[in-house]
């Protein structure tokens, strides 16, 4: 088992290679085949004939396509994202710079829906049929059709303007001050030992998270609850009932282990759609995370930009698509390595 | 969670107490891009370098009109192509760097002079070459450390008004040396306010120059924080979190208004958003017809309806905050009778059948070009014109109208300089017609000519006025255009704020603002 799951890993660590190379050439062509010639878009109303060309080469616009693709992997394998068109800093730094802010955020979402989609899931499973079973499935149907922006507006409105308990956006107060070591603004507050930054930044938190966290959380307490009904039928859970045991330990002990398979599944495809939200929630809360940085850079057709952002989340997602696999394994011992990796 | 509730609300309610003094935040919709005054081409880059960076000359509050800034004084000499700028002697930049005639030299000389060790850099210096700069100047000289000397290659009166932009604003050579491409992120100027820290995304801080040499700000720092969705904005603003935001949308007008902590600031921005014939295609060769066109339209409707009322209709191409705006000329008037009268006279009883251009993107001058477009389209229906609307992918718009493919078209300009010669040449010259054509009326007027090109070479301010006001006089005989609105420039501020001010070419200098206690 272990030196085959060993291999199995080792395979699909290759795996991810051939699939990033799949997105960096989609993107790449995304971006260069849409319409519209990134120079003309930057120059607006001034566009010259001779400030076009010049743009158009120093951008490398003016070689063939093949060319700037080959140009460009060169200076991927050495880790270089190249220069952002627009503010001509590193794409790369550019985003090291807003990778936290979103991570910070993509985390808090995901622990919120977790916590919620997990606890109201069981909660419904187990009081089937109940009053309570209804309330949550309902919220949760409302919970999926609510259109994150319209959400993170209500929010704001209710909780700040109206009740004065939360900040509207940003992700700490004007006066506050910490260094930045990591760029999560919890750890590095923590850090630098600031209580007050610490307070000062969950609080910010609070908001967004909870917008963004949303929709996964309905989806992930749906989904647990029919898988856990689903395992509640099982003959091993009629045999620790029959052994006496209390519904307790029924549940947490026996049925949820084996109701999670698939509750997994739909958590690692939910952080998808988390990183995709983070575009839209980053920009109702001001958040300086890397999707409303992409969103900007679409409009403005810094296409290296948006391919270095864009390569970002997707790499993110295949490492946590491949985490999840290997979670399969440590949850579910009966999943066997030994065909796939054939 | 109980306690974690309790927890968030106990720290919540401490971090709000805390006010420091003088802090001014800026609240905006989105980042600088860079803060190299010359490199950069963005408003909310400007904006910030408006208050760390100066220049030679500036301009006077509430006018275009050019005052000294680091040059005391400066002559021209009688062939109006040697300037002379005597400068200020008790000057330092924010990094202990004497200001002297080299930094003028070196900041202009780096945009320009293709063997400066800085002319090469990440990005491109892309306003003096919009400005045509290089066509302009010919060199710039250091005669001793306080006097520089500039030679044009042609009299232009306007280039008086480029070294009030920023892209002109004297930068810190020293600094420059030292951080290389990483220099729009450490900008070092000798304003009111040197640079603290950039999040990006988030915030830039800036605080109080202590070796200013002018009167000294009152503000011991000001916050520019990004945040994109205005009506966010509108929320900080009214709890008080944000102390100014600019750029406000019509719908939050009547709830400024209503809000006795805040105030509302709206002056005519410097822009103009027209309608353009293109008088290459019959039948808009024919005079009579774009005159019908102009009557045609219900301008009023427009700026009450489009732009609920944060506009001004337009008369002539410049707005009405630039000198030499000539007030004389009266507007067509919205006539549907007399338009439909005059298209009869021109050989169109019945009207005909064109095209309308939109642009796809809102435009600082034009919010929802799709839809002026479409009350245009309805009243041309009324005189008899069946206008298409057509269009494009803001790129491909821009390409295929400056090449005059287009019947009509809805274009607009933002001026740079404050000087007529921007939007009057620049838009109207027969020069302008060549692809990527300026003037997409693609209109050749030789009178027009003779004056825009007089007033560039004249350095008198009256004289160049007087032909400027003839100017917008023979645009409005020929009537190429339908000038439309002049969209206007709005901020709301808390009412704690004082002597913010809106300046006609949309800097923002925050040296004279102060913090009232609440």
């Amino acid at each position: 088992m272990g030196w085959l799951l060993r291999r199995y890993i080792a395979h699909r660590i290759l795996l991810l290679f051939p699939t990033l190379l799949g997105i960096t050439a989609l993107v790449f062509l995304m971006v260069h085949l849409v319409p519209g010639d990134p120079a003309q878009v930057m120059l607006g109303e001034r566009a010259s004939a001779k400030n076009l060309a010049k743009l158009r080469s120093e951008m490398g616009l003016d070689k063939p396509l093949h060319t700037q693709f080959i140009l460009y992997l060169e200076g991927l394998i050495q880790g270089d994202l190249g220069r952002s068109i627009k503010s001509h800093d590193r794409v790369s730094s550019e985003l090291l710079a807003r990778f936290p802010a979103t991570l910070e955020l993509t985390l808090a979402a995901m622990l919120f829906s977790v916590v919620l989609g997990i606890g109201a899931g069981v909660l419904s499973a187990v009081r089937r049929g109940t009053v309570l079973d209804y309330a949550g499935m309902t919220a949760s149907l409302v919970g999926v059709s609510m259109p994150i922006f319209w959400l993170g507006l209500v929010l704001i409105l209710l909780l700040t303007q109206w009740a004065g308990l939360f900040p509207a956006s940003g992700r700490l107060n004007s006066h506050i001050y910490f260094p930045s070591v990591t760029g999560l603004h919890l750890v590095d507050s923590l850090l630098a030992g600031s209580l007050t930054g610490f307070g000062n930044a969950l609080w910010h938190l609070f908001l967004p998270a909870i917008t963004l966290g949303t929709v996964p959380a309905a989806v992930i307490s749906r989904m647990t609850r029919s898988s856990l009904l689903e395992v509640m039928q099982e003959d091993y859970v009629r045999t620790a009932r029959a052994k006496g045991l209390s519904q307790g330990p029924v549940v947490f002990r026996h049925a949820l282990k084996n109701a999670f398979i698939p509750v997994l599944t739909v958590i690692s495809l939910e952080f998808g759609y988390l990183l995709g939200g983070a575009v839209i929630t980053e920009s109702i809360f001001a958040w300086p995370g890397v999707g409303r940085w992409l969103v900007l850079a679409v409009f403005a057709r810094d296409f290296r930009a948006v391919q270095g952002g864009v390569l970002l989340i997707a790499a993110t997602f295949v490492t946590i698509n491949l985490v999840t696999d290997l979670l399969y394994a440590w949850l579910d011992p009966r999943i066997s390595y030994a065909e796939s990796a054939e | 969670m109980r306690y974690l509730i309790f927890l968030v609300l106990m720290v919540a309610t401490t971090a709000c107490t805390e006010q420091q003094g003088q802090t001014l935040v800026y609240g905006r919709g989105g980042d600088s891009v860079g803060l190299d005054p010359a490199l950069e081409s963005d408003g909310e880059s400007f904006k910030v370098c408006d208050n760390i960076y100066e220049t030679l000359v500036t301009f006077g509050p509430e006018t275009t009109e050019v005052v000294p800034g680091l040059a005391l004084s400066w002559d021209v000499s009688e062939d109006g192509l040697t300037w002379t700028f005597r400068l200020r002697q008790d000057v330092l930049f924010h990094d202990g760097t004497p200001f002297d005639a080299d930094a003028v030299v070196f900041s202009l000389e780096r945009q320009f002079k293709e063997d400066h060790p800085f002319h090469k850099v990440e990005g491109a210096y892309q306003y003096w070459a919009s400005m045509s700069m290089s066509d302009i100047v010919s060199d710039v000289r250091a005669e001793g450390p306080w006097t520089v000397v500039i030679h044009l290659k042609r009299p232009n009166a306007p280039f008086l008004s480029n070294l009030a932009m920023n892209f002109c604003a004297i930068v810190s050579p020293t600094a420059i040396q030292k951080w290389k491409d990483d220099a729009p992120r450490h900008p070092v100027g000798t304003g009111p306010f040197q640079f603290v820290q950039w999040i990006k995304d988030d915030r830039i801080v800036l605080e109080r120059n202590p070796t200013y040499w002018g009167e000294t700000p009152a503000l011991d720092r000001i916050i520019f924080r990004s945040i994109p969705e205005s009506s966010v904005r509108l929320i900080e603003l009214s709890q008080g979190s944000i102390d100014v935001m600019d750029n406000l949308v019509p719908d939050f007008i009547t709830h400024i208004q209503s809000d006795p902590k805040l105030k509302l600031l709206s002056q005519a921005g410097m822009n103009v958003g027209y309608l353009a014939m293109n008088m290459d295609r019959p039948p808009f060769h024919l005079l009579k017809v774009r005159r019908a066109v102009n009557q045609a339209i219900n301008k009023q409707a427009l700026v009450d309806n489009l732009y609920q009322g944060l506009a001004l209709p337009a008369v002539n191409p410049i707005p009405p905050t630039l000198w030499s705006y000539n007030e004389s000329v009266e507007g067509y008037v919205y006539d549907p009778d007399e338009a439909r009268r005059l298209l009869a006279e021109a050989g169109y009883p019945q009207g005909f059948k064109t095209t309308l251009w939109a642009m796809p993107v809102p435009r600082p001058y034009m919010p929802q070009p799709m839809k002026i477009a479409e009350a245009i389209q309805a009243d041309l229906k009324r005189v008899g014109i069946q206008a298409e609307i057509v269009t494009f992918e803001w790129g491909t718009y821009l390409d295929k109208v400056q090449r005059g493919q287009h019947d009509m078209a809805l274009l607009g300009w933002t001026g740079d300089n404050g000087d007529p010669d921007n939007f009057l040449y620049v838009l109207l010259d027969k020069n302008a017609t060549a692809f990527p054509a300026n003037n997409i009326a693609f209109y050749r007027s030789g009178p027009l000519h003779e004056l825009l090109v007089d007033a560039q070479r004249e350095v008198d301010p009256e004289r160049r006025t007087d032909l400027y006001r003839k100017a917008q006089e023979i645009v409005h005989e020929d009537a190429p255009w339908v000038p439309l609105v002049h969209a206007a420039q709005t901020a709301a501020l808390r009412t704690r704020v004082e002597g913010f001010q809106l300046h006609p070419t949309g800097s923002k200098w925050l040296q004279g603002v102060r913090i009232r206690e609440e």
